[in-house]
């Protein structure tokens, strides 16, 4: 089930209904159940996968905390295994058996692996990475284990937050299942808001700027430079308010409920470099790689060198997460060597760092240069296709920028997308001063917004792009 | 209070999501709706289905599109000597349904639509002739004129799951489990259900008409499913324009291709004719706008072609010329579909079939 559809509203109306009329000791019941409804609204038989894990990871837990020494390494080493083991299966079988193909065939070894494509079980990524921090932290002795099976199984499968995140750790969320949320209007005028903004950011800008990049994407060697660059900011605000807006919804409507999601986005195109931009992105997943890797790795407490190898694999690590294909590894890897050019260019020219940071200007320079720097890495992100991508950079040198002819929007289009973006960038920026979560001006706000997506929203049903991983 | 609230709330979204799930429910809710006039009653296919989709106030027809039966004059005298089965689609069955006094010697009729999923086993008649008809519009035909189509849904469903390999077998099984817990738990028209009954109000529609509008007039454009003619004066399914869909009529037909297409007519008809049936008669409605032609461009004539193709063997009713005659009395102007008249030309030209 998707946020923008009006299922997802009838769903939630009875969802959230129901758990305030019912008693407390009853209210995980119904969110677990309605969490399977949800997730089974995508392929229902995959909810048999999710519940493997589940059932595996319950029992490790309770195990991990029983058990010391080698046989406590045994059993978080078969969590993990089954965790890694159901994404190998169902995500990186066909990339790995296809690449493996192709190597042997190229060295005419005579080995063929059948090749499998799974359908991949929706927002598999996220729920097994939650699982997996579970596992982990009662390892680490942070969380204990829990021995209710329907609140353990409640933690990975929570709609709001199941098929794209935040990805919570455990010590965040299992203990709010088992706290009693009262009816707080304030505090459902804020959820609600969060959700409207979610539905805005997602139908109003994500979904229109997406009938501007979608075509230009599809039809890549038909593109003036003009048309690509314009595609490609694009793109870099369409994944944002994508994202950011199933995000908002999620921790709005878990807020309704009482629940306190973790924030996943701040304004991360105000960011002045990369490793900033990763503090302002998906920050679920960043800190899962920082808490779960990088400092398992040795962090930055190890020789440089080896420092930026521990970078250089957190950030092919997470485009590898993203998606099973080359280019996704390209995103990550172009991420991690800007953070390396990064590091680098400070230690040469610490000084100069310093100045440019202290004025406005040099400030704005690096805003505008890492957002550029991170539109480009966004290209690989979106073009599955290495041929392609080279068509993309042969269109975008040698195109003529200027070619009127091709410039395929309708203008008002594409001034009402600039001026969504140049709001939204605004209001990312001056977050602080311009209250939109203000429950006295509740009503105005809401139906503001309101009348704002059915007027200029795009209804289209378009699934969110990261219920992809 | 709070709980006031939230009863309120629970049994609103409750008794939406009972009566959309359920076939019966949105039977009564249509019937209901459609049954008043004004802000309570319903707008959607009252002026047309692409008007439905674009809510242009330009195309808001006011005469009612309702399909309604064709004249009683107009139906044909019987003698019951044949049965007629029609695997068909909207054109037909908007219109006549399953009533055999529209057809010329036919005592029975057992119309298959090509949106049910499920096979529905036909098996002609020992005593009587036995008639088979398929139609499907020009812009779904090469989809759904082929063997494995028309087999999955006139024959049992074993019989053609019997044809395929292990590997298709075991993945049919889970689908089909996967498609019956689906089912059970979620109607396959939920979000259209649950729009219709939210939204699908006479108060609504001034909004409707004044985002359609704004968005024609603003960004240039209408409803991804709908075309504008170039005469400004028909709605289209943008599909039929687009060059790059099979379905277009103007999208470019090879020769290898239309063998192929008539190679496929010619084994549904031996098929069907091997299994007990006297005839098998092919009809392919034309796209609106391969009759209308407002568009001053070239179309692939697809349905003339299959028709004098030399190795067509089957029966093919073709009204494109019958239509084209005053064309514009033929179609509603923001409807996918003929109006009255043009199913009339089509229905003429078939019952002169079952003469002969």
């Amino acid at each position: 089930m998707v946020f923008n559809s009006l299922q997802f509203l009838v769903f939630f109306g009875i969802v959230t209904s129901a758990y305030f009329l019912l008693a407390h000791k009853y209210r995980w019941a119904l969110l677990l159940v309605a969490s399977c409804y949800f997730y089974m609204a995508f392929v229902p038989i995959y909810l048999g996968i999710l519940g493997l894990t589940i059932v595996i990871d319950y029992f490790a837990g309770i195990y991990l905390e029983r058990f010391q020494g080698v046989a406590k390494k045994i059993f978080l080493g078969c969590s993990l295994l089954a965790n890694l083991g159901v994404l190998a299966i169902f995500k990186y079988y066909f990339f790995f058996t296809d690449n493996f193909n192709f190597l042997a065939s190229y060295f005419s070894i005579p080995i063929h692996f059948p090749v499998l494509n799974f359908l991949l079980p929706i927002g598999l990524s996220f729920h097994t990475f939650q699982a997996m921090s579970y596992t982990i932290e009662v390892y680490r002795g942070n969380q204990k284990a829990e021995r209710n099976f329907g609140i353990y199984s409640l933690y990975v499968m929570f709609y709001p937050q199941l098929v794209a995140g935040p990805i919570e750790r455990p010590q965040n969320l299992i203990h709010q299942f088992y706290e009693k949320h009262v009816w707080d209007a304030d505090r459902v005028k804020l959820g609600l808001l969060q959700m409207m903004q979610g539905f805005f950011k997602k139908v109003v800008i994500a979904d229109r700027l997406s009938m501007v990049v979608d075509p230009a994407y599809a039809n890549l060697s038909n593109q003036s430079s003009l048309n690509l660059i314009i595609a490609s900011i694009f793109y870099s605000f369409q994944i944002y308010c994508d994202f950011s807006g199933y995000s908002d919804i999620a921790i709005g409507a878990s807020k309704v409920m009482g629940f306190k999601l973790m924030n996943n986005f701040n304004a991360p195109y105000t960011a002045k470099s990369i490793p900033d931009f990763w503090r302002r992105w998906h920050i679920s997943l960043s800190t899962w790689f920082k808490d779960y890797v990088y400092f398992s790795l040795g962090g930055n407490r190890v020789s440089v060198p080896r420092w930026y190898i521990n970078i250089m694999i957190v950030f092919i690590l997470s485009g590898f997460w993203h998606g099973a294909s080359w280019n996704f590894v390209i995103w990550g890897a172009l991420h991690g060597l800007f953070q390396l050019m990064g590091l680098t260019l400070n230690r040469i020219f610490p000084k100069l760092a310093a100045d440019q940071r202290k004025s406005a200007g040099g400030i704005w320079l690096y805003r505008l240069f890492t957002f550029l720097l991170v539109t480009i890495a966004w290209v690989f992100f979106r073009i599955p296709k290495f041929g392609d991508i080279q068509i993309y950079f042969d269109q975008l040198t040698h195109g003529s920028i200027l070619d009127p002819i091709s410039l395929a929007f309708n203008t008002n289009e594409l001034l009402f997308s600039i001026l969504l973006i140049v709001g939204l960038y605004l209001y990312d920026f001056k977050r602080d001063k311009i209250k939109m979560d203000s429950v006295q001006l509740f009503w105005p706000i809401i139906s503001g917004l309101a009348f704002l997506i059915y007027f200029f929203g795009v209804f289209n049903l378009k699934q969110f792009i990261y219920f992809q991983f | 209070m709070q709980k006031l609230l939230a009863c309120i709330g629970f049994i609103f979204c409750a008794l939406t999501l009972y009566l959309t799930s359920s076939n019966a429910g949105m039977k009564w809710i249509t019937q209901d709706r459609y049954s008043r006039i004004g802000a309570l009653g319903a707008d959607k296919y009252l002026y047309g289905d692409l008007y439905g989709l674009t809510y242009l106030s330009k195309f808001k027809i006011t005469k009612d599109t309702n399909f309604v039966s064709i004249p009683a004059k107009d139906r044909k005298a019987n003698s019951d000597t044949a049965n007629l089965f029609i695997l068909g689609d909207s054109y037909l069955y908007s219109f006549f349904k399953e009533d055999p006094s529209y057809y010329a010697n036919i005592g029975q009729v057992k119309f298959i639509r090509w949106d049910v999923a499920n096979p529905i086993e036909i098996i002609p008649a020992r005593n009587k002739k036995n008639i088979l008809l398929i139609e499907s519009v020009e812009r779904n035909m090469s989809g759904l004129f082929n063997l494995n189509s028309v087999k999955a849904r006139l024959d049992r469903a074993e019989a053609v799951q019997s044809e395929l390999n292990t590997r298709q077998k075991i993945a049919h099984f889970f689908a089909e489990i996967d498609e019956g817990i689906k089912e059970s738990l979620y109607h396959k028209s939920l979000e259209a259900n649950i729009e219709f009954t939210w939204f699908n109000f006479g108060f609504w529609e001034p909004l409707k008409e004044l985002k359609g509008d704004f968005n024609l007039n603003f960004f240039g454009r209408v409803d991804k499913e709908v075309a504008i003619s170039k005469d400004k004066n028909f709605l289209y399914l943008a599909e039929t324009l687009n060059p790059n869909n099979p379905g277009s009529s103007f999208s470019d037909i090879s020769e290898a291709k239309l063998k192929t297409q008539v190679s496929e007519l010619n084994a549904i008809r031996e098929y069907y004719k091997a299994r007990g049936f006297d005839e098998v008669i092919f009809s392919i409605i034309p796209n609106p706008v391969s009759v209308l032609k407002t568009e001053n461009r070239p179309d692939n004539h697809l349905i003339q072609r299959i028709k004098s193709h030399p190795d067509f063997k089957g029966k093919l009713i073709d009204a494109t010329e019958e239509l084209s005659k005053n064309a514009k009395s033929n179609f509603f102007t923001s409807d996918s579909h003929w109006n009255q008249k043009g199913a009339k030309i089509w229905l003429d030209q078939l019952n002169r079939q079952l003469l002969n």
